[in-house]
């Protein structure tokens, strides 16, 4: 907080001190516009699925996303009945889109759960209007990430016994050694705790289209779906706790995943993948890619349901600064990759920090640091942070830097590896782009599916942000101890 | 199809309110006036009706924590089980055991178990999923998923505000419903020292040997009655120190015969039963005053049975002694 | 705000919970059975061949040794399947004019071999040599079993992995002398949780259980 100017001897004026956080209060925009009461709220985002007329705009762009999903579709039936075969890794790229998919997913996941646990620990209020759809997001980026692992086995079915433990009739059990098991029991683990916090949270939400919708069989549905809730004190108490309690247990978690996914490659003796500080770093880079998705996908739901009123320029603001704050702790790390290689004295490490920069994929590693590390000081100033049309396509450029950051890992470090006799360049099939388009296009059509079916925004968590919901008693409670 | 009007049993009361500080102050007041099967209602939670409803701190972090436990247990005992014991096998030269591996899908095993049990947890201590409940029934309570704000409460006449005798009790520190009297009470009874002879069997200090009421057959029967209940256990039916008790292994107390206690006063009985003697302990808060007149009186007639001539008795009566079941 | 739901929903909805739940256990469950059963292992499932030959005739009525016709069991992988010739040591003569055996001598005469179908069958990246397992003392009755009963062959055991590693894990039970290699039920002559532990010593039987031992 910065001091008002101020004689030494002067005692800290009290009346002034309060008058500059007024100030700054003031600059601030509210995380809920001002005027909104609970009926408002409520009728604001159960509208948005109760509706009987479906934008178009949501059609039309429905139809895209299920295109690609399409797209999805047929890959996904080729790869199985031909094999992995038709991608274009091949030694020394044995691994290629697959798994930079996977870590981009997966690190897309990691925004939503920030949201949903981190700041709910740090009862930050500006999470309540973005953590439902940032949880939907985690969930169908996960979703997106675990088909990988599991397709790039090429016939899962029989690959069931390499992933799970189960009794199978080769009484083989899963290399519990190897950090790729890690990475099924985190990513299970992950997909799992963030679907029991999405629905605990969807539970109250549910209940409110159940009681407001008109329909008969939406009644029915929604009914089911809320388990019959009520909003009974005691059922509020406990549920207060264990939202909680899983806000707790996910925050380790998400900070886990991130660690087992980097340790796939630190854990190798790969020149570029082995390296201490990968878990931070990948952390680190999963919320910053994360953010950057939240915001993709905040703009224009914002715009298209007319959501200002709830998604104010305060959420828009915060996440452009966690963005900054996080990418550039990844450009730190980019700056430490290069200094390893340096301080490490390798001729290999050494070799592969050379071939990244100047060797024939140098291109993709100057655009990532064009973005990654250049780009992002726009987040500085204030006018670009205002400006949310810009900000949608800077969030754009994010996801592409992130996912030229894991291209330069994987595919830059394996192509060149020890013995120049293998090496070789890596050219991706256009199943290896069928995959990666499609599963955009499974992703934006839950999404487009969730916006419409669910509310998209927590109503009961925006309750408790009208003025109204403070409880201000006047015989107060004291007596009751 | 008709639709039949089925009469609805009352479940309880119901209230409305269109602010959370209202259903607060609400809730403190029933629950002030002893309402304790009572819950709110609210489209949002809200912390300060807890305390105004006095809910207690649930269990569901004790459930969290063996649900963790468990999946940690289990990750790590699978990973155990299956590296050492099921099928050892010789990775990179690592040892079967080489537990910094096992710690990651341990991890992830824990917050698997917490989390299920947390979710699971909730649901199963707040009975849901129940889509059908009573509270459905008021026409108003869609929008308690909105933006009103009910209290039911009901109270069920086998479960009033009260308690039993000697009930635990949750208010008083000490669990005792049944208070004890405040030091320095006052006795609403006549003071005892307005009647020293009735209250202390005493005259001016001196015991006495008179009674404080006239001695009838009534007081007699009385007191043969309650000298049979209190008395005889070791003073024996006729006196003589040779109850039940005494026959058990308690020191034999003396005979009412003996000279010494037939020449004691009154006062001197009614003492030793409200203060005690030796190995006796004292009955005032057994006997009440007037009975332990009563009893003194018996005794006298006890002594007095055990050295009166035929003549003391009636001439009508003396036919009777011999008939033991006229008496 | 009427109800949605009847009273017996409450009841529906925790049943359908726990339904769900052991409908799930239970598919897993099922999986597994299945994966053991017959139906995918074809064990004890007798297959149709081009000719009814019957071991039971052979081994238990003519009391041919195993050996006679599969003669490489103890020197390759392959234990052998006998060429014609074989079969017309005997059939030249005996039942020479049966027309049962007609498909044996057109075989023989033609220089066409009999398309016998295969019972048992390993996948093929499997690697199996049947005269290790003869050196160090497993019968061929452990895995073929009565071979002598069976009036038209089929698979004993599963063949599956796990009935493999089973033995590797702990083959004492499964050990008896070499003299004893092609004996139809065989009875070990002194307790066989004594003869087993000799035999892994005299034999030096010493199974491995890495990968490669067998996926090569």
């Amino acid at each position: 907080m910065t001091k008002p100017q101020l004689p030494l001897q002067a005692p800290p004026d009290a009346g002034s001190a309060a008058a500059a956080r007024e100030t700054l209060l003031s600059r601030t925009p509210d995380v809920i516009a001002p005027g909104h009461t609970f009926g408002s709220v409520t009728d604001k985002i159960s509208g948005i699925v109760l509706t009987h007329r479906t934008p178009i705009g949501w059609f039309m762009g429905f139809a895209i996303a299920f295109m690609f999903l399409m797209i999805l579709n047929i890959t996904i039936v080729k790869l199985l009945f031909t094999g992995i075969g038709i991608w274009g890794n091949n030694i020394p790229v044995g691994w290629a889109f697959d798994i930079i998919n996977f870590v981009w997913w997966i690190g897309i996941g990691h925004a939503g759960t920030l949201i949903s646990a981190i700041l709910l620990l740090f009862r930050q209020q500006w999470r309540t209007s973005i953590n439902r759809f940032a949880e939907a997001m985690t969930l169908f980026a996960v979703a997106c990430a675990a088909m990988f692992p599991l397709l790039h086995t090429g016939r899962p079915w029989l690959a069931a016994y390499w992933l799970f433990p189960y009794p199978n009739t080769m009484q083989l059990w899963p290399q519990f050694r190897s950090p790729l098991i890690w990475d099924v029991f985190a990513v299970s683990t992950y997909f799992t705790v963030s679907l029991l916090f999405w629905f605990t949270g969807l539970i109250p939400d549910l209940a409110t289209l159940r009681d407001s919708a008109q329909a008969k069989w939406a009644q029915r549905i929604f009914g089911v779906l809320s388990l019959g809730w009520r909003g009974s004190a005691q059922h509020w108490q406990r549920y207060e706790t264990i939202y909680l309690l899983l806000a707790g247990l996910s925050t380790p978690l998400v900070l886990s995943v991130h660690t087992v996914v980097s340790f796939d490659f630190a854990v190798s003796e790969i020149p570029g993948w082995h390296a201490t500080f990968f878990p931070p770093y990948f952390v680190a880079g999963a919320i910053y890619s994360g953010f950057a998705m939240v915001m993709t996908l905040a703009v224009p739901m914002r715009a298209a349901f007319h959501l200002e009123d709830l998604i104010t320029m305060r959420h828009i603001h915060n996440m452009t600064k966690i963005m900054l704050a996080t990418g550039m702790i990844v450009a730190y790390a980019y700056v430490n990759e290069a200094f390893y290689a340096w301080y490490s004295g390798s001729l290999y490490e050494q070799f592969m920090f050379t071939n990244r920069a100047t060797g024939p994929y140098g291109p993709f590693y100057w655009m990532l640091i064009a973005i990654n590390a250049c780009m992002i000081q726009l987040f500085w100033f204030r006018k670009v942070r205002d400006n949310v049309v810009l900000l949608f396509i800077l969030s754009l450029l994010v996801n592409v830097g992130m996912w030229l950051e894991r291209f330069v890992i994987i595919v830059v470090s394996l192509h060149r590896d020890f013995l120049p006799s293998s090496w070789d360049m890596y050219e991706p099939t256009v199943w290896d782009f069928g995959m990666f388009t499609g599963t955009i296009g499974l992703f934006l059509s839950l999404f487009f599916l969730f916006v419409r079916l669910l509310p998209a925004i927590s109503i009961f968590e925006v309750r408790t942000l009208v003025p109204a919901a403070k409880v201000k008693t006047t015989s107060g409670t004291e007596h009751l101890l | 199809m008709v639709q039949h009007q089925r009469a609805v049993p009352i479940h309880g009361l119901m209230a409305e309110f269109d602010n959370p500080t209202a259903l607060v102050e609400a809730a403190d007041q029933a629950r002030r006036q002893g309402y304790t099967v009572m819950d709110a209602y609210s489209p949002f939670p809200i912390e300060e009706v807890n305390d105004a409803l006095g809910l207690k701190p649930n269990r569901l972090p004790l459930i969290v924590l063996l649900g963790g436990i468990f999946g940690g247990l289990g990750g790590y005992g699978l990973e155990y089980w299956t590296q050492v014991i099921a099928w050892p096998m010789n990775i990179g030269g690592r040892p079967f055991h080489s537990w910094p591996h096992f710690i990651p899908v341990t991890f992830e095993c824990t917050v698997l178990g917490a989390s299920i049990a947390a979710f699971l947890g909730m649901l199963a201590l707040n009975g849901l999923p129940q889509p059908y409940h009573p509270v459905f029934n008021v026409p108003a309570f869609d929008r308690a998923s909105r933006d009103r704000f009910f209290i039911g409460c009901r109270q069920d006449m086998h479960d009033a505000p009260r308690y039993e005798p000697l009930e635990a009790s949750s208010f008083f520190t000490d669990t005792s419903s049944a208070r004890t009297l405040v030091a320095n009470t006052v006795s609403r009874n006549p003071l005892a020292d307005s009647d020293e002879l009735l209250y202390t069997g005493k005259i001016n200090g001196q015991l006495a040997n008179q009674f404080p009421m006239a001695v009838t057959a009534a007081v007699l029967q009385r007191g043969q009655e309650r000298y049979n209940i209190f008395c005889s256990p070791c003073h024996g039916r006729t006196g003589e120190g040779n109850g039940i008790v005494v026959e058990r292994g308690m020191r034999k107390p003396p005979s009412f015969m003996e000279d010494r206690l037939r020449n004691a006063a009154a006062g001197y009985f009614f003492d030793v039963m409200t203060h005690g003697f030796g190995a006796m302990q004292d009955y005032a808060s057994q006997i009440s005053v007037e009975d332990r007149w009563a009893i003194v009186a018996y005794e006298r007639a006890l002594q007095f049975s055990q050295h009166a001539a035929i003549n003391d008795v009636p001439d009508d009566k003396r036919a009777d002694l011999d008939r033991p079941e006229a008496r | 705000m009427p109800q949605i739901f009847r009273r017996s929903a409450n009841t529906l909805s925790k049943v359908s919970i726990f339904g769900l739940l052991s409908l799930v256990g239970g598919l897993i469950v099922l999986a597994i059975v299945l994966a053991r059963s017959s139906y995918v292992t074809r064990q004890e499932i007798f297959v149709e061949q081009p000719l009814q030959f019957s071991h039971m005739h052979h081994v238990t009525d003519d009391g041919i040794d195993c050996r006679y016709c599969h003669t490489s069991v103890e020197t390759s992988s392959f234990a052998g399947i006998p060429p014609t010739k074989t079969c017309m040591n005997c059939h030249a003569v005996l039942f020479a004019n049966a027309s049962f055996l007609e498909p044996v001598r057109a075989s023989f005469r033609d220089n066409k071999p009999l398309h016998w179908t295969r019972v048992h069958d390993l996948p093929d990246f499997v690697y199996f040599n049947h005269s290790i397992h003869i050196k160090k003392g497993v019968g061929c009755e452990t895995c073929h079993g009565r071979v002598d009963q069976m009036p038209l062959i089929y698979q004993q055991h599963s063949l599956l992995m796990e009935w493999c590693i089973d033995c590797h894990k702990n083959p004492a039970p499964n050990l008896r002398p070499r003299s004893e290699i092609t004996t139809m039920g065989y009875r070990p002559a002194v307790d066989q949780s004594i003869l087993g532990p000799q035999l892994m010593t005299e034999y030096n039987v010493n199974p491995p259980i890495s990968c490669s031992t067998c996926h090569r």
